[in-house]
């Protein structure tokens, strides 16, 4: 186990590497010129600005920017928010796309089990057809359409802010919004995989020595159906927690999700490169986090490799 | 278990997030989103500006109403018999923000920095004498660059004598506009660092291996007893700095550093690094620059943060979230300042923007999106307040003769001042301010806006006036009038006249738009109101003259680019002045401006405008720029589209900040009445 781990961490800086030479590319052949501004500007103005940022030419760039990355954990300074710092964006941005994130997430895995478990247990019943229904509208509407009838309706309640960040009731509206792509998926990974393992042996035998419906679907039945929703869990986390242009955007929360399209829009080098690298990290975290996960919940995997024990 | 444990993390998570119950300020604002920069070298848009005018102050400032400038941290001016010399008198009791006084000093700093490390608006101190060249000696590196030589000094403490190249009518403008700002230098030091690496490795090889310099100083025979211990002190002074940060070293110590080392002439003054030394040495200034987040306030009491002057002072900037204002305690006119604390909300989402409006978490939301604006004026809603702006949408087409590959290539149909005529007489304006922008603009057939921010300003009839004598010029009020009525051939500009348009078309070869190419009108995707334009473009020269336009949409930044790269044929874009003068305007066509992005290009405009530069009677000089502005009109690098109006939403019990042609929002004169 520690070696697999350690292994897999060995492997994070190669990939971070290919990543940011990939982005790197992508960046410097993308046509759009950073300093532009409401005027056309002075080529001195240009060079000044260019010195600033360290992009004289690309391999200067290319050369200065990991270094500095490296040995001081510097991403420089945002090309479009000129008085920021890429950390300085990432770390006030980035705990509320995070907090907004386990708020949607936790949402999304509690109500999203629970009712496709339900919907497996009375499969073909009232409650399976319209969690279904429910589910397909939530996986289908994209989150602008939900997101901004979320905040109409919201609109007319007095009761409940409609964006901004600071009070905790701000968590609301975003967090609903946010959770409903991946708790409609959640739930429909959930009941197909419970109908599975709802149809095993095990199922009957534990019925048969006498252990209550509840007690067998809700213990023995949900931790292996639980393992696609776990599978699908470490990706949606990493995207979940650092935050969704559409709903950052409907609700004017300031997280770190708007930066992933505006940064691109801007040609906002700097800061291109720092959300890629952020999401990158969580993105490699998690999928080994989920790894981790799977032995725990179901030990007859052996994340070392060498397929399942006793095979 | 699990469920308690993911509230606590989730209430964790929550704080860290900096999220906190925060009180709502007196006056709370939303305009665009976040400010793009405070940095005074760098600022270019309109919600910059907006802080600038409540954070700092210049001599003179923008009058709330009129945008008129009026004395600030100047009491007066006198102005020398030639009018090159404008020596400013400073107010006695004028402080910054950490209770220093505002000296003439502070405002030599500001305008110094300006040109060494320039920005947007650099261009506007090119009027003072000498300041062009020492921006490009010393962007050049030149050893005989020399801040003595410019028009901008300090005689004492409280007098600031400025030296103008040419007479300038309207310094006053200038002076009132936020890049002419004072800076406080102390509080700045902090942020800065040596730009210059020549001066920095020799700094390093210095401190690095002294006794090798030494060694090689004595080869070559200096073994001068004073010149030694100098250097020796110099190494060891800096070596303590080095502890610190190097690049934060004391300027004149590095200066002196630098002049030690190269007293002991270690190198042979022929080999390369001798000539660097001595070179470095000779210079009596080292390239700075000043870390962007010098304008933030400070994290905490006793850090280093931006001190200002203005009647407001920056409290707290969070990023993206809110930038929070509180009245000055040092402003010498505070008594005159009557909302103690302003907040700018940022919120990039119009629907959201709007929404806090209606709820009234805002009092003021000047940034109402043209199709939510169009509505709300016609709902007839009383808090939507509208003014005409100094500002004008027009099309500008490529002069060039060439069109660029991108724009198809091959010969520029519009090279022909005809074909471009034709154009603008087949533009039915009227449509456009009718049913795309419906805010009751001015259709336009002028260049520069009769908005009243040049009540002096005449425009000549046009070429197809019968009514007027060219000596008979029109006042911003008859064309404003004109403008309201059904179009006819009469006024300034070109009419809309489809006969003449074909007629013209027909003159430049294209008869029936038979053989015309199909060329492309660019826009950006981020601004939607030009994209329908752009479509009304296409059907109503497709109607009036035959001739087949296709419609590029790029990228907002793309667009830009390829506009200012004069890569395109025909493109929207839109022009507001700076100043209360109508070289803002004219001055973007001379030949070799920056911003001349059509190419257009011709002798005797660029002599008319140097003509009016050179002139100091205000009456005769704006005659000069009238025939200037004429010739943009007639020969139509640009075909008007429009002439803006700011809207705003503002609450009945807010007052002063009125919106006016310039969109200029001292806040400095907001009240509320409770």
């Amino acid at each position: 186990m520690y070696k697999f781990l350690l292994h897999r961490l060995l492997q994070f800086p190669l990939i971070l590497g290919i990543i940011y030479l990939l982005t790197f590319l992508l960046v410097w052949v993308a046509p759009g010129n950073p300093f532009a501004g409401e005027k056309n500007l002075d080529p001195v103005v240009v060079e000044t600005l260019k010195k600033r940022f360290h992009a004289d030419s690309k391999l200067e760039f290319l050369a200065w920017y990991p270094t500095n990355i490296i040995t001081k954990g510097d991403f420089g300074w945002s090309m479009q928010y000129r008085e920021w710092s890429v950390n300085d964006i990432i770390w006030t941005t980035l705990p509320v796309s995070v907090t907004l994130g386990m708020f949607a997430l936790t949402l999304a895995v509690f109500v999203g089990v629970g009712t496709g478990t339900l919907a497996a247990v009375k499969r073909g019943g009232l409650l399976d057809w319209t969690s279904l229904s429910i589910t397909l509208v939530g996986i289908s509407l994209p989150s602008f359409v939900t997101a901004a009838v979320l905040l109409v309706l919201a609109a007319q309640m007095h009761a409940i802010p409609i964006g901004g960040w600071g009070h905790v009731a701000d968590i609301v509206l975003p967090g609903v919004a946010l959770s409903l792509a991946p708790m409609a998926y959640i739930a429909r990974l959930t009941r197909v995989s419970m109908l599975d393992v709802l149809g095993s042996d095990f199922v009957r035998t534990a019925r048969a020595k006498g252990l209550s419906k509840s007690m067998v679907v809700w213990k023995h039945c949900l931790r292996n159906a639980f393992l696609p929703v776990l599978s699908f869990l470490g990706p949606a986390a990493a995207t979940t927690l650092t935050g969704s242009f559409v709903v950052e955007k409907v609700f004017n929360i300031p997280g770190l999700g708007q930066h992933f399209v505006n940064s691109v829009l801007n040609r906002d080098r700097t800061l291109i490169l720092g959300v890629v690298m952020v999401y990158s990290v969580f993105l490699l975290l998690f999928n080994l986090l989920v790894d981790v996960a799977y032995a725990w919940i179901d030990p007859r995997i052996d994340v070392a490799g060498g397929g399942a024990k006793g095979a | 278990m699990i469920p308690v444990a993911f509230i606590a993390l989730l209430a964790g998570a929550f704080v860290w997030s900096g999220g906190s119950a925060t009180r709502r300020a007196d006056f709370a604002y939303i305009d665009r989103g976040d400010v793009f920069t405070l940095d005074l070298n760098q600022i270019s848009y309109m919600q910059d500006f907006r802080m600038m005018y409540a954070i700092r102050e210049g001599l003179y400032s923008p009058a709330p109403v009129t945008s008129e400038p009026i004395p600030a941290g100047a009491t007066g001016y006198d102005l020398s018999p030639d009018k090159r010399v404008w020596t400013f008198h400073l107010r006695d009791n004028v402080k910054w923000s950490n209770g220093d006084p505002v000296t003439a000093r502070d405002y030599v700093f500001s305008y110094r920095r300006m040109l060494e490390e320039p920005g947007e608006y650099t261009y506007l101190f090119f009027c003072f004498k000498n300041a062009q060249k020492y921006q490009e000696d010393y962007a050049d590196n030149k050893p005989t660059a020399d801040f003595k030589t410019v028009g901008i000094e300090a005689v004492d403490d409280k007098t600031l004598r400025l030296t103008l190249a040419e007479p300038l009518t309207y310094l006053l403008e200038f002076v009132a506009f936020p890049v002419f700002y004072p800076r406080h230098e102390p509080s700045m030091r902090p942020f800065r660092s040596f730009t210059d690496s020549d001066v920095m490795d020799s700094l390093a090889m210095c401190i690095d291996d002294p006794v090798a310099i030494l060694k090689n100083a004595i080869a070559a025979g200096r073994t001068d007893h004073i010149g030694v211990r100098k250097f020796v002190n110099q190494c060891l002074a800096l070596k303590l700095e080095k502890a610190d940060d190097l690049k934060d070293a004391d300027d004149n110590r590095v200066v002196g550093a630098i002049r030690a080392f190269a007293e002991l002439k270690p190198f042979a003054p022929d080999s390369p690094e001798g000539k660097k030394l001595n070179d470095m040495a000779s210079r009596g200034f080292f390239r700075s620059t000043y870390r962007a987040d010098y304008t933030r306030p400070a994290p905490k009491p006793g850090k280093p943060g931006v001190i200002t002057n203005g009647p407001y002072v920056l409290k707290q900037w969070d990023f993206k979230r809110r930038l929070l204002l509180e009245k000055s305690q040092t402003y010498w006119d505070r008594a005159n300042v009557s909302v103690e604390r302003i907040e700018k909300v940022v919120n990039d989402n119009s629907l959201s923007q709007f929404l806090m409006y209606e709820r009234g978490e805002v009092d003021w939301n000047s940034d109402v999106p043209g199709d939510l604006a169009a509505e709300l004026r016609a709902r007839g809603r009383k808090d939507l307040r509208t003014s005409p702006a100094f500002g004008t949408m027009f099309l500008t087409l490529m002069r060039r003769d060439e069109l660029p590959e991108s724009s198809g290539g091959g010969k520029n149909p519009l090279a022909d001042v005809r074909v471009r005529q034709a154009l603008a007489m087949a533009t039915d304006k009227q449509f456009v301010v009718d049913n795309i922008t419906r805010m009751g603009e001015l259709p336009a057939r002028t260049y520069l806006p009769p908005d009243g921010t040049l009540p002096d300003f005449r425009w000549l009839p046009g070429p197809f006036d019968t009514s007027r004598k060219p000596d008979h010029p029109y006042a911003p009020a008859e064309i404003r009038d004109l403008l309201t009525k059904p179009a006819g051939n009469d006024g300034p500009g070109l009419p809309y006249d489809v006969k003449k348009a074909r007629e013209l078309l027909a003159e430049a070869g294209f008869p029936d738009g038979k053989g015309f190419p199909a060329i492309p009108i660019l826009f950006g995707s981020d601004n939607t109101t030009r994209g329908k334009i752009a479509q009304a473009m296409k059907n109503q020269w497709k109607r009036n003259l035959n001739i087949d336009i296709t419609i590029q949409t790029v990228e907002g930044k793309i667009f830009k680019e390829r506009v200012s790269k004069k890569d395109y044929a025909i493109a929207t874009v839109t022009w507001f002045g700076d100043y209360a003068d109508a070289s803002t305007f004219t001055d973007k066509y001379l030949s070799t401006s920056l911003q001349n992005d059509s190419d257009w290009r011709n002798p005797a405009f660029d002599a008319l405008i140097v003509e009016a530069q050179k002139e100091t009677d205000v009456v005769k000089r704006g005659q000069i720029l009238s025939r200037a502005e004429h010739m943009i009109d007639t020969e139509v690098p640009i075909i008007p589209i429009y002439h803006y109006v700011n809207a705003y939403l503002s609450r009945d019990n807010v007052n002063g900040v009125e919106p006016n042609p310039r969109s200029l929002t001292v806040f400095k004169a907001v009240r509320i009445n409770r």
